[in-house]
C-alpha cells in the first residue's frame, strides 16, 4: 500500500514503519503517506495502540532539507511571497499534531538518529521509548530555520520554557538520558530491546486507557 | 556605558549587560529599577542578540527596602503609580524576542527575584540565594512574580512564595528555579558562554522568530500557534535560500 511507509498490525497492535534506510529521511512522499495513513488507514483499524519506529538502525534524519527549501522557494519566485506555501505545509504540522486526537496511545520507538522533524513527531507520540545511543534534537537553527513542523509549539509545553529557548536556539543534540530527566523520554533501554518494550508498554498501557491522558497542558 | 536610575547599560559586541547598581545589596527603592523608555531605546540597538542581567559586584538585588517602600507607601497612589510601572518593565523583559538571561550571585530576593523570573533562563552562583521574604512583612510579590514562580515551579512554588524562607543555590537548580549553576564564584562567566551558544551565528530574524515562535506556545491557541511557526520557517527559508 505504501513505499516508505510500513503499515502492519499485530496482536492489535500497530506498526507504522518509516522505511527509506539506513536514516529514513522524510521525503515528500512520506509526508504524502503519512497523511494518508492517518486520515484513511489508522482509525479504521481494529487497534488499540500505534507504534511508530524506523527501519534499521535509525528512527529518522527528519526532513529531508533541500526538498522543503525548493518547494519554499519556487512558491515563493511565483506568488512573491510565502503565504500559499505555508498554507500548505502547515498541513504537515496539522496531521503529525493530530496524533493527539486518535483514542488510543502512540508510541515512538526510537533507535539511532532522531532529529529535527523525526523528533517533532516523535514529540507529538504520547510515549517514547528510545534506545541508549539514540540522538535527539531539534537542530534547525544551526541551518538558519527553526523547527516548522509542531516543535516550538509542544517543547514548551513539555519542558520549562527556558530549556525549550535552550534546545531551539541552540539547536544542540541531547541523549535519551538527558531527555529522560526532563520528562521528554520515558524508558530508555538497550538498542534492540527498544521495540520488545515499546509492544510491551503498547499491551499495557492500552488497557484501561482515558484519551485525556493524551492532553499537554 | 549608559546609566538610568539603578541601571548601567554596556554593550559587549552582539550581546547587552545591564547591571544592577546601588550599593553593596542593590536594594531597588523603586519599582522603576530603569526606565522603561531608556531600556526600550537600548534593547532596540542595532546588532543586539542577547541580554544579560546582572548585579554590580557580591548580590543581585536584595530587593526593596523595607524601610523605604514604607515610606512610599504612605502615598498610595505614587506606590500605585510605581508598581504598575515597574510590572510593565518586567513584562516588556520577558516579552523580548531575544533570550534574557539572569546572572545569580548572592542574594536574589523580592523585587530581585522578581527581575529574575521576568528572565528566560536563570544562571546561578554556588552561594546564590533565592527568597520571597514578602510574607515576612505582611506582604506579597507586587510585580507579577508569584504569577510568574506558579507557571514556572506549579506546586512547589506555593513553599517559596508562602513562608518566605530562603533557598541555596542547589535546591533552586532542584525544584527548577534557577536553570544552571555556575562553578565559578561569578555566574557571569557561564551566562555570555551560554548566551553565546544561543546567539553566535544566528540571525537576528531567526533569533526573534525563534523566541516569537516559542512565546507563541503559551499565548495562543494550537492552531493559530502551529500556523505561525510554519509562516515563520517558510520566511526563514527564503532567506537560507538565498545566501546558499
Amino acid at each position: 500500500m505504501f513505499k516508505v511507509l510500513n503499515w502492519h498490525i499485530k496482536d492489535h497492535i500497530g506498526f507504522l514503519e518509516i522505511n527509506n534506510p539506513p536514516s529514513n529521511p522524510m521525503d515528500s512522499a512520506f509526508f504524502e503517506e503519512f497523511y494518508w495513513w492517518r486520515t484513511e488507514v489508522v482509525e479504521k483499524e481494529d487497534i488499540k495502540a500505534v507504534i511508530i519506529h524506523g527501519k534499521g538502525r535509525h528512527f529518522s534524519s527528519g526532513a529531508v532539507l533541500d526538498d522543503l527549501l525548493g518547494i519554499i522557494e519556487r512558491s515563493h519566485i511565483q506568488d512573491g511571497h510565502t503565504d500559499k506555501i505555508s498554507n500548505f505545509l502547515n498541513k504537515n504540522s496539522k496531521i503529525f499534531y493530530s496524533l493527539k486526537d486518535l483514542k488510543i496511545p502512540v508510541i515512538a520507538a526510537i533507535r539511532g538518529v532522531c532529529l529535527g522533524s523525526a523528533f517533532e513527531l516523535a514529540l507529538c507520540a504520547d510515549y517514547i521509548v528510545c534506545g541508549e545511543k539514540a540522538v535527539l534534537g531539534l537542530p534547525e537553527t544551526t541551518f538558519g530555520l527553526i523547527p516548522g513542523c509542531t516543535g516550538t509549539y509542544i517543547l514548551p509545553k513539555l519542558v520549562k520554557k527556558s530549556l525549550a529557548i535552550e534546545l531551539i536556539l541552540s539547536g544542540r543534540t541531547f541523549s535519551p538520558i538527558e531527555a529522560k530527566k526532563w520528562g521528554i523520554v520515558h524508558k530508555v533501554t538497550i538498542s534492540k530491546e527498544v521495540l520488545n518494550l515499546a509492544t510491551d508498554i503498547a499491551k499495557k498501557v492500552s488497557e484501561n486507557f482515558e484519551p485525556e491522558f493524551k492532553k499537554l497542558r | 556605558m549608559k546609566q538610568s536610575n539603578i541601571a548601567i547599560w554596556e554593550r559587549q559586541g552582539e550581546l547587552g549587560i545591564l547591571s544592577i547598581s546601588n550599593g553593596k545589596e542593590n536594594y531597588l527603592n523603586n519599582p522603576d529599577f530603569v526606565s522603561l523608555d531608556k531600556l526600550k531605546k537600548w534593547t532596540s540597538e542595532k546588532g543586539l542578540k542577547g541580554i544579560i542581567i546582572r548585579g554590580v559586584g557580591r548580590n543581585f538585588s536584595a530587593g526593596a527596602d523595607i524601610e523605604k517602600l514604607v515610606e512610599l507607601a504612605k502615598d498610595h497612589d505614587l506606590l500605585k503609580d510605581k508598581m504598575t510601572e515597574g510590572k510593565k518593565i518586567l513584562d516588556f523583559i520577558e516579552d523580548l524576542n531575544i533570550p534574557v538571561i539572569a546572572a545569580i550571585n548572592g542574594v536574589c530576593f523580592g523585587g530581585g527575584l522578581e527581575i529574575a523570573l521576568a528572565c528566560h533562563i536563570r544562571i546561578a552562583s554556588k552561594t546564590a540565594l533565592f527568597a520571597f521574604p514578602e510574607t515576612n512583612h505582611g506582604l506579597i510579590p507586587g510585580l507579577g512574580g508569584s504569577y510568574r514562580i506558579i507557571q514556572l515551579l506549579g506546586n512547589r512554588a506555593k513553599e517559596i512564595v508562602l513562608n518566605g524562607d530562603m533557598h541555596n543555590a542547589e535546591r533552586a537548580y532542584e525544584i527548577g528555579l534557577a536553570d544552571h549553576i555556575s562553578e565559578q564564584k561569578d555566574s557571569f562567566e557561564l551566562a555570555i558562554e551560554k548566551l553565546k551558544s544561543l546567539t553566535s551565528d544566528r540571525s537576528i530574524e531567526l533569533i526573534n522568530y525563534a523566541m516569537q515562535a516559542i512565546r507563541n506556545a503559551t499565548l495562543l491557541e494550537k492552531d493559530d500557534a502551529l500556523k505561525i511557526e510554519t509562516e515563520l520557517f517558510c520566511k526563514l527559508a527564503v532567506n537560507v535560500k538565498k545566501d546558499q
